[in-house]
């Protein structure tokens, strides 16, 4: 009975260490990358959206309300 | 011994249920979202980013920028500074239907939308501000109360972020379906970094625009821009100017020929339908034209479906397809003319 509950909890840890490595690939960080590393990646990640997404709203609003229209050097 | 183990065993797994809950917060899933869901979201804002990247640099470059950032700061320093606005309390709650209503959110995740929604709710009470001086404290403190009647009453942040955009269309002097503003440059932004629309037609099409000056108005730009399909709007769009030899497109030229022009490709087959090659939606195909489809050619196809549309009872027949390939022989017998031959 011992080894069967031993079994179980490695199976899930196995599957866990899959999908903690996954991640990592995903985030292109090094397999190396602890937790925080992870937590900080996503973070960052959450974070550059909502500026892109921000700062394209705001290009957009400065051109439809037709502050900008040139071209740059 | 084994009560010890089980002690640290439960405890590394609450620590790692916190650290999990915290990070399927930050990648916007919710409460229920399991491991599988979360490396999912993870993925697609990945992929997300990549695209906005690639997105800035081809906007910045095809205004003359090399960086998104000297493009990005060039915009703002023409745009007057915003005036603060501080919101009233009264914003402070989410509106209950957001979370009862048809969106159905989590009260969490209406909470950080609601963030989002603030800077609408600014940029109206911006508005409501500057034009009080003109339209006197009455107006202004009635404008104040119907934004927070939408808002309160609103059911999700969408059709309410949509309401406000129509509230600064009223108090706006102008009129956003008949103030028209270059098309140009917005057009090219999205229609260069399209791979799936006939590339020398798009050339031909900017071209137009460019020396024509093609103007659009700043109802049907808030469309474009905010619809997934912007490079196919803009095509349709530029089309219409050049196949009408104007330079302002109404809405309703533009859907007459985007349906004709629909019908003529259709019937022309210029293009091959293969994979987006988009592993979230493995079903989901895209065309691929011959480079040398022009916009000559889709004008001479377009044509011939008119007449025939005109002449005839108005069902398609094999007699169409050889009418349309036809009529697109007369003006070049390129690639074009060999995928379509492929694909009868």
């Amino acid at each position: 009975m011992n080894d069967l509950i031993g079994q179980e909890v490695f199976d899930d840890l196995e599957e866990l260490e899959q999908w903690f490595a996954d991640l990592k690939q995903v985030l292109g960080l090094r397999q190396e990358a602890d937790k925080e590393e992870v937590f900080d990646e996503v973070l960052r990640l959450t974070q550059e959206v909502a500026t892109y997404e921000a700062n394209r709203s705001e290009v957009g609003s400065a051109f439809t309300a037709g502050y900008f229209m040139g071209a740059g050097q | 011994m084994k009560k010890l183990f089980a002690d640290s065993y439960l405890k590394t797994q609450e620590r790692l249920e916190d650290w999990f809950d915290d990070l399927r917060e930050k990648a916007g899933c919710g409460p229920n979202a399991d491991t599988g869901a979360v490396l999912r979201a993870v993925e697609a804002m990945s992929r997300k980013l990549q695209a906005y990247e690639e997105q800035q640099t081809t906007v910045a470059r095809s205004r003359g920028y090399r960086y998104w950032g000297d493009y990005y700061n060039a915009i703002m320093k023409e745009v007057p500074e915003a005036v603060p606005i501080e919101l009233p309390t009264a914003y402070n709650e989410v509106p209950a239907a957001w979370v009862t209503g048809q969106s159905r959110m989590t009260l969490r995740k209406a909470e950080k939308r609601l963030l989002e929604t603030y800077k609408v709710i600014r940029k109206v009470l911006a508005y409501i501000l500057d034009y009080e001086p003109d339209e006197g404290k009455e107006w202004a403190e009635e404008m104040r109360n119907e934004l927070y009647d939408r808002f309160s009453k609103s059911t999700d942040p969408d059709a309410f972020e949509k309401e406000c955009l129509e509230l600064t269309y009223e108090i706006e002097e102008d009129d956003p379906e008949t103030t028209w503003v270059d098309a140009v440059e917005w057009a090219r932004g999205a229609l260069e970094k399209a791979s799936d629309l006939p590339l020398l037609a798009v050339e031909e099409l900017l071209t137009y625009a460019e020396d024509e000056g093609v103007e659009i108005t700043k109802q049907q730009l808030d469309f474009i821009v905010s619809s997934d399909y912007a490079a196919y709007r803009w095509f349709d769009y530029l089309l219409t100017n050049y196949l009408r030899k104007t330079n302002r497109a109404t809405t309703e030229e533009v859907k007459a020929i985007t349906e004709l022009k629909e019908d003529a490709l259709d019937l022309w087959k210029c293009y091959e339908v293969v994979s987006a090659c988009d592993p979230s939606r493995p079903t989901l195909t895209k065309r691929v034209y011959a480079p040398s489809v022009s916009v000559a050619m889709i004008d001479a196809a377009c044509k011939e479906v008119y007449r025939l549309k005109e002449e005839g009872d108005g069902v398609m027949t094999d007699a169409w397809v050889d009418a349309v390939v036809e009529a697109v022989a007369s003006v070049n017998d390129g690639n074009a003319l060999v995928i379509a031959e492929k694909n009868r």
